[in-house]
């Protein structure tokens, strides 16, 4: 028997209902989830009841702790995190636990850790291939880690990207460099707009999907300024992410555009490999 | 009064009405032939825009389909490099560019340069030297040499030679510098390498005086504190005019200059050089500021006044000093 106490470990339906509704959110706010599955292997599973113990005091309150059907083990589910960030937590548990600080004692406890970031992967296929992967681990002293594979590929998400520059032949170019951008589970659609007049009218910008603006600060009827001040004061504004294009370098100009809510500036003219080096950093971002 | 018969002022009406259709004809063909232009500019960009991003950006193989075939795609070609050149900074791209309009765009601003219309001139100059056609240096130059290019067209020409020929720019033109206008000059002067601008500064002595000023403006533009020795060494001038720029330098450059400078600013008999000074006390030790602004503190000139009370005002200047000798200075 595990020593924690009962409310706050999962099991049985209502620990399959929650991880549903965690992956759900893993989709919608596109942040990786991690399942963690520790074994122990020792005879009368003793190690993973002290870690138990010391789970309770190191998990932040968005963490799960879960039992499976197997004594001898224990489960966590860790939301906004990656394998790096698992693997660290880890790593973390093992110099908080007070079972690993004696080196004389051997003791060894074996971890799985799965990314969960597809709608299809269920519970009950995640521990079982976490159990897959710790019946080949080896077992040493301290913590072993070893990292399952879901063999599922990242979701394609569609982010919209608006284009908003006067020069209809740099606008040209432009959309010619997003449309040689590739990066895997992204699916760019691009549209351009000769200002910001016509961005609003379209309709373009109301929807969930994650939106990569890069505007020019001068632009006629409504200029970058003014898009980008309308752009953080809609209600999902969090989905935005503005690169501005501006020939301004002053400091204070600068400082004027991150505080309204820009979040790169380029001042033209620029290096169009840097422009789209920033793109490429900005769309990395949408996976985490 | 006039009496004037009615058949003369029939032919004149008719007179006018003809000259009327004239100009609407003329208008109308005009426009007709603007639209066609406008419509083979557009086709052309339309049909390469792909091969000039590859040519440009990729490849740097210029296919053939590229060549502007009329003038329409020669202002179509003229359009693209132009926004390019404003809004992308690429070595390759500007050689890329350089290489193409050598080509194709040399011959079309050759001639240019030899129209009457001192606009087409202009433009050809302007765009000689943005899209860097060194085929047509010699051209430049030749047309540099002559004595009846407009002040637009001479500032463009340096501009020309000094991006094909840094390193004869120097001693071909330092004396004509004056001929341009003090913000051409200035401009001339900011676009510089730092190596030709270093040559310009080391003969700063031997320049006319408009250049002078310009010279030590652009220094303190630059903010770029390497050479503030020269400025020290310039402060010794009889002209007040410079020494008041090389203190406003000072001022951008927010560098003390020597204290034999400062003394000698202090106690100008130029208000505006005292100015300035007083406008430095914020870079001094506290307690050298307060020794000199016991000096300025009864200037006659009221905006001096003005500087040393809003100086000894800041709070964080309360605290490094002697309470008493501020407060009988704000006195």
């Amino acid at each position: 028997m595990v020593n924690t106490k009962v409310s706050e470990v999962l099991d049985g339906s209502f620990l399959t209902y929650t991880f549903n509704l965690l992956r759900a959110n893993v989709l919608r706010e596109r942040k990786t989830m991690s399942l963690l599955l520790l074994q122990d292997n020792t005879e009368n599973a003793s190690v993973i009841q002290k870690v138990a113990v010391t789970l309770q005091q190191i998990l932040r309150e968005k963490d799960v702790l879960f039992k499976t059907e197997h004594t001898n083990e224990i489960g966590i589910l860790l939301p906004h995190s990656g394998r790096e960030e698992s693997t660290g937590f880890l790593r973390r548990l093992q110099d908080s636990c007070e079972c690993f600080l004696d080196p004389s004692q051997d003791r060894c406890l074996l971890a799985s850790i799965i990314e969960v970031f597809h709608p299809e992967l269920t519970l009950s296929n995640a521990l079982m291939m976490c159990r897959d992967s710790l019946s080949k681990a080896s077992e040493t002293s301290g913590i072993q880690a070893v990292y399952a594979d879901s063999g599922f590929e990242r979701p394609v998400t569609m982010v919209k990207v608006s284009l908003l520059e006067a020069d209809r032949l740099f606008r040209g170019f432009l959309v010619m460099a997003f449309e040689r951008i590739h990066l895997p589970g992204i699916d760019l659609q691009i549209r351009e707009f000769d200002d910001g007049l016509a961005l609003f009218q379209s309709g373009w910008v109301n929807s969930w999907h994650p939106h990569l603006v890069v505007m020019s600060d001068v632009l006629p009827k409504k200029n970058g300024l003014d898009v980008l001040h309308e752009l953080r004061a809609m209600p999902n504004e969090e989905k935005f992410t503005v690169l501005m294009m501006t020939r301004r370098n002053s400091e204070e100009d600068m400082i004027y555009a991150y505080e309204s809510g820009t979040d790169a500036y380029l001042v033209k003219p620029f290096n169009l490999r840097l422009f789209e080096a920033q793109v490429k950093r900005m769309l990395a971002g949408i996976w985490s | 009064m006039m009496q004037l018969p009615i058949e003369w002022l029939l032919v004149i009406v008719v007179g006018l009405l003809i000259a009327l259709l004239v100009m609407t004809v003329y208008m109308m063909i005009g426009r007709a032939r603007e639209n066609r232009r406008q419509v083979v500019t557009t086709a052309y960009l339309e049909r390469n825009q792909e091969d000039w991003y590859d040519y440009l950006c990729v490849d740097g193989i210029p296919r053939e389909e590229l060549i502007p075939k009329n003038t329409a795609e020669l202002k179509a070609l003229e359009e693209l490099f132009r926004s390019l050149v404003h809004n992308i900074k690429s070595e390759e791209i500007d050689k890329r560019i350089s290489a193409f309009a050598n080509r194709c765009l040399g011959n079309f601003y050759r001639d240019a340069l030899r129209k009457g219309n001192w606009g087409e001139r202009v433009n050809a100059l302007s765009r000689i030297r943005d899209f860097g056609i060194d085929s047509l240096a010699k051209e430049c130059r030749e047309m540099l040499a002559r004595k009846t290019v407009s002040k637009e067209e001479f500032f463009l020409l340096l501009l020309i030679d000094m991006k094909f020929n840094p390193e004869t720019f120097s001693e071909r033109h330092i004396g004509n510098l004056d001929k341009l206008s003090s913000k051409d000059t200035k401009e001339l002067l900011f676009s510089m390498s730092d190596l030709l601008f270093d040559q310009i500064v080391e003969t700063i002595d031997h320049l006319p005086a408009r250049t002078q000023y310009a010279v030590v403006d652009v220094i303190g533009m630059k903010l770029n504190a390497s050479r503030s020795d020269k400025l020290e060494q310039l402060f010794s001038s009889s002209d007040n005019e410079l020494r008041i720029r090389i203190l406003r330098a000072f001022n951008l450059l927010e560098r003390l200059p020597a204290d034999e400078v400062l003394i000698a600013a202090i106690e100008s008999d130029r208000w505006q050089e005292r100015l300035q000074a007083a406008r430095l006390f914020h870079l001094l030790p506290a307690h050298s500021a307060v020794e000199y602004s016991k000096i300025l503190a009864d200037d006659e000139h009221y905006l001096i006044r003005e500087e040393i009370r809003r100086y000894l005002a800041q709070p964080a200047f309360e605290v490094q000093v002697d309470n008493e000798a501020v407060s009988s200075l704000r006195e």
